[in-house]
C-alpha cells in the first residue's frame, strides 16, 4: 500500500564547515548558560573575566575545525554537491575559499574579541554563539547553488549580526546601529527576494545552473530580476547608493563586531554575487556592465570623498571600506577570469588589513570605551610605539603602498580592468585611491608628528590581541612581497584565487 | 506574455469593487449617531493619549516570541507524522535535525530563566 520509503544518497562532506560552525555555536551556547550561572560549580574555577576566554577558545576550536575541513576540501580540488539528486549546497574550490576567508576572518573577531568584551563589561558569552551562527550562515551562503539556500544563508549570517551590532546595549549608538542595520538590511532582504522571484519566474529554476541555462537576455524581467539581486547584494557590502547606514552602523558597533562584519559579510556577498555573476552575466547585455560600471565608480568617488572629512578613525574605516566596496567592483565590470580572481584576492587581502586596523582600536579601548577620535591617536608613537608602527603598516597597506598586500590586491584588480578595455574606470578608481592616501596617512601624521594629548592609558596587551595583530602583519607583509609564496612556505594565495575562479568558467 | 497575468488584473479590480462598495454602502445606509469617544480613532479599547516611554514587562514579548517557535515546530511536525512510514530513515533524521537545535533553544532559556514568571 504504501509506496517505498525514500532513499537519499547525502555527501555530508559537503556541509561540513557549515554544521561544525552551527554545531559549535549551540555548544557555546549550552556552555556560556552552565558556566556564567553564578550557582554551577563550574563557574566558582574560573570567574566571570574568564568566561570570555573559555568560550572564545571553544569557538577559536570550532573555527578552526571548520577551516580545516575547507582547507582540505579546496586541497584535494574535488566538488562535494551534499545532494547530487537536487543540489543546493556544494563545496566545491571556490566556496572553500569563500569559507577560508569568512572562518580566518571570524576567527581573528574572536581573538579580538575575548579582551574587549571584558574591558567593554559586555561580557556575555551569547556574543560567541551569534558570532559562530553568522559564521554558519556566510559559509552556507558561499557553497550554496541555488537561491533558496543562498537566501537561507544570507538571513543565516544577517540576524545574529543585527544583534551583535547592538551587544553594547547600554550604549545608545550601538543601539542605533544595530536598528539602522536592522531596518536596511531587511529591506535589503526584500529586494533580493523579489529579484529571486523574479529570476525564478522567468526562468523555472532556482538552482543556479538552470538559470544560467535558461537566462533570456532580452526578457526585461529576467534582467531586472538580475539587477534586483546586484541591489540586495551591493546593501551588503555598502556599495553607493545603498551605503548610507554602513558608517553609523560600523561607528556605533562594538569594534570587535565591526571588524568582523565589514570584512567577513563583504566576503561571503561579494562571493556569491561571483557566482551569480557566472550564472547570469555571460550573457547579460552591456548595459548591466554599464549599471555596474556606474556602481563602481560612484563607489569609489562617494567612499573616498566622504573619508576626507571624517574625524572618528571608525567611521574613517567605514567610509574606506565604501571605497573598497568599489574597487573590488571593478573586477565585476572586466567580468573576467582575472578580474574575478582579482577580486578573491582582493577580499583576501581586505581581510588582514581591515582586521588589522580595527585591531588596534580594539587594542587601545580602556575603560568601557574606544579611542577611536583621530585626536586620540596624537603622539601615540611615543607613548606606544609597537601599535602606531602597526597602525601606520595597516593604513599604507589599505592606502595600497608597493611592499603591502593593499598593492598586489589593487594592482590585479587594476590590470583586469586595462587588460578588458576599462582605461577611463582604472584612471578613475587611481585616482580614489590617491584621494585616499590623504586619509589614511592622517593617521599616521597625528601618531608620528602631533604632542600627545589626551591618550589611551591602557599601557599592555592582552596576548590574544598580540596575536590578531602579528598575524596581520605577517599576512599584509608577507602577501605584499610574495603573493605567490615561497618555497619554504608555499602560501600562493593569487594561485589559490586562480584556482578558485577556474570552477566558475 | 503579459495576457497570462490577466487574472491578476481582474482579481485587483473585483477586489478594488468590492472594498469600495463596502466603505461606500454604510455612508448611505446606515444610522448615524455620533458622541465623543464614538469619534475618537478606534484603539482597541487602550486610551489614545499616553507617553510613549512607559515601561512594560518584556516577559510578555518573551512568552509570544517562544509561543511562535513552538507553533510553527508543530506546523512542521504534523505534516511529517502524516507521511512518517514514507520518509523513511531519511525523514526520521531530517527531523532529528531540525529538533535539535531547538532543543538547545529551549534548555538555554530554561537556563536563563525566561519561563519563570
Amino acid at each position: 500500500m504504501n509506496p517505498p520509503p525514500v532513499e537519499i544518497a547525502l555527501d555530508f562532506r559537503a556541509v561540513a564547515p557549515i554544521a561544525i560552525s552551527g554545531i559549535g555555536a549551540m555548544a557555546v551556547l549550552l556552555l556560556e548558560v552552565f558556566l556564567a550561572r553564578r550557582k554551577t560549580f563550574l563557574f566558582k574555577p574560573i570567574g566571570p573575566s574568564y568566561v570570555s576566554g573559555v568560550l572564545g577558545l571553544a569557538a577559536t576550536f570550532t573555527l578552526v575545525a571548520a577551516i580545516t575541513t575547507a582547507a582540505q576540501a579546496f586541497l584535494s580540488g574535488g566538488t562535494a554537491v551534499f545532494n547530487p539528486e537536487h543540489p543546493m549546497v556544494q563545496l566545491d574550490r571556490f566556496a572553500a575559499f569563500g569559507i577560508g576567508v569568512v572562518g580566518v576572518g571570524a576567527l581573528l573577531a574572536v581573538w579580538l574579541s575575548i579582551h574587549y568584551l571584558v574591558e567593554l563589561r559586555i561580557n556575555y558569552g551569547e556574543y560567541y554563539a551569534l558570532l559562530l551562527l553568522s559564521t554558519s550562515g556566510m559559509m552556507l551562503m558561499v557553497s550554496a547553488v541555488d537561491l533558496i539556500s543562498v537566501f537561507l544563508g544570507l538571513e543565516i549570517l544577517s540576524i545574529p549580526i543585527y544583534v551583535l551590532a547592538g551587544f553594547d546595549r547600554r550604549k545608545l549608538d550601538s543601539n542605533e546601529s544595530a536598528m539602522k542595520y536592522f531596518l536596511t538590511g531587511s529591506f535589503a532582504s526584500g529586494l533580493l527576494l523579489y529579484g529571486m522571484a523574479l529570476l525564478y519566474g522567468t526562468t523555472g529554476h532556482t538552482d543556479l545552473a538552470g538559470i544560467r541555462a535558461a537566462f533570456d537576455a532580452g526578457n526585461p524581467l529576467t534582467v531586472g530580476g538580475l539587477g534586483l539581486v546586484i541591489v540586495g547584494f551591493a546593501f551588503k557590502v555598502s556599495s553607493v547608493p545603498f551605503h548610507q547606514w554602513t558608517p553609523d552602523v560600523y561607528e556605533g558597533a562594538p569594534t570587535s563586531v565591526t571588524a568582523y562584519m565589514s570584512v567577513t559579510v563583504k566576503a561571503a556577498a561579494f562571493v556569491t554575487l561571483l557566482r551569480f555573476a557566472a550564472a547570469g552575466f555571460a550573457t547579460v547585455p552591456e548595459n548591466l556592465t554599464q549599471v555596474l560600471w556606474v556602481l563602481a565608480v560612484a563607489t569609489i568617488a562617494v567612499g573616498n570623498i566622504t573619508a576626507v572629512v571624517q574625524d572618528n578613525v571608525k567611521r574613517m574605516l567605514a567610509y574606506s571600506s565604501i571605497g573598497h566596496a568599489g574597487f573590488i567592483l571593478i573586477g565585476f565590470v572586466a567580468a573576467s577570469p582575472e578580474g574575478y580572481s582579482a577580486v578573491l584576492f582582493y577580499l583576501f587581502a581586505y581581510l588582514f588589513m581591515n582586521v588589522g586596523a580595527f585591531g588596534v582600536i580594539v587594542a587601545l579601548a580602556d575603560r568601557g570605551r574606544d579611542w577611536d577620535r583621530i585626536e586620540d591617536y596624537s603622539g601615540l608613537a611615543r607613548t606606544r610605539p609597537g601599535l602606531a608602527a602597526v597602525m601606520t603598516l595597516f593604513m599604507i597597506s589599505l592606502a595600497g603602498i608597493p611592499g603591502t598586500v593593499g598593492f598586489v590586491a589593487k594592482f590585479q584588480i587594476f590590470a583586469a580592468a586595462v587588460k578588458a578595455g576599462h582605461v577611463w574606470l582604472t584612471v578613475i578608481a587611481v585616482l580614489g585611491s590617491v584621494i585616499s592616501i590623504y586619509y589614511y596617512l592622517r593617521v599616521p601624521v597625528h601618531m608620528y608628528m602631533r604632542e600627545p594629548g589626551e591618550v589611551s592609558p591602557r599601557t599592555g596587551m592582552d596576548t590574544t590581541e598580540g596575536l590578531v595583530l602579528l598575524t596581520c602583519v605577517f599576512g599584509v607583509l608577507f602577501f605584499g612581497f610574495f603573493p605567490d609564496g615561497i618555497d619554504r612556505l608555499p602560501l600562493s594565495a593569487l594561485s589559490w584565487a586562480r584556482d578558485s575562479v577556474a570552477l566558475l568558467r | 506574455m503579459l495576457a497570462e497575468y490577466s487574472g491578476v488584473l481582474i482579481t485587483l479590480v473585483v477586489a478594488l469593487i468590492i472594498a469600495g462598495a463596502l466603505l461606500t454602502i454604510h455612508v448611505f445606509v446606515g444610522p448615524k449617531r455620533r458622541f465623543q469617544e464614538k469619534l475618537e480613532p478606534f484603539e482597541c479599547g487602550e486610551r489614545q493619549i499616553v507617553s510613549p516611554r512607559q515601561r512594560f514587562a518584556v516577559k510578555f514579548y518573551l512568552v509570544a516570541i517562544l509561543f511562535v517557535v513552538f507553533d510553527v515546530e508543530a506546523l512542521f511536525f504534523y505534516p511529517w507524522g502524516a507521511l512518517f512510514g514514507e520518509l523513511g530513515w531519511h525523514g526520521y533524521w531530517a527531523m532529528v535535525v531540525f529538533t535539535i537545535p531547538l532543543v538547545v533553544g529551549l534548555l538555554y532559556e530554561w537556563m536563563k530563566g525566561a519561563l519563570e514568571w
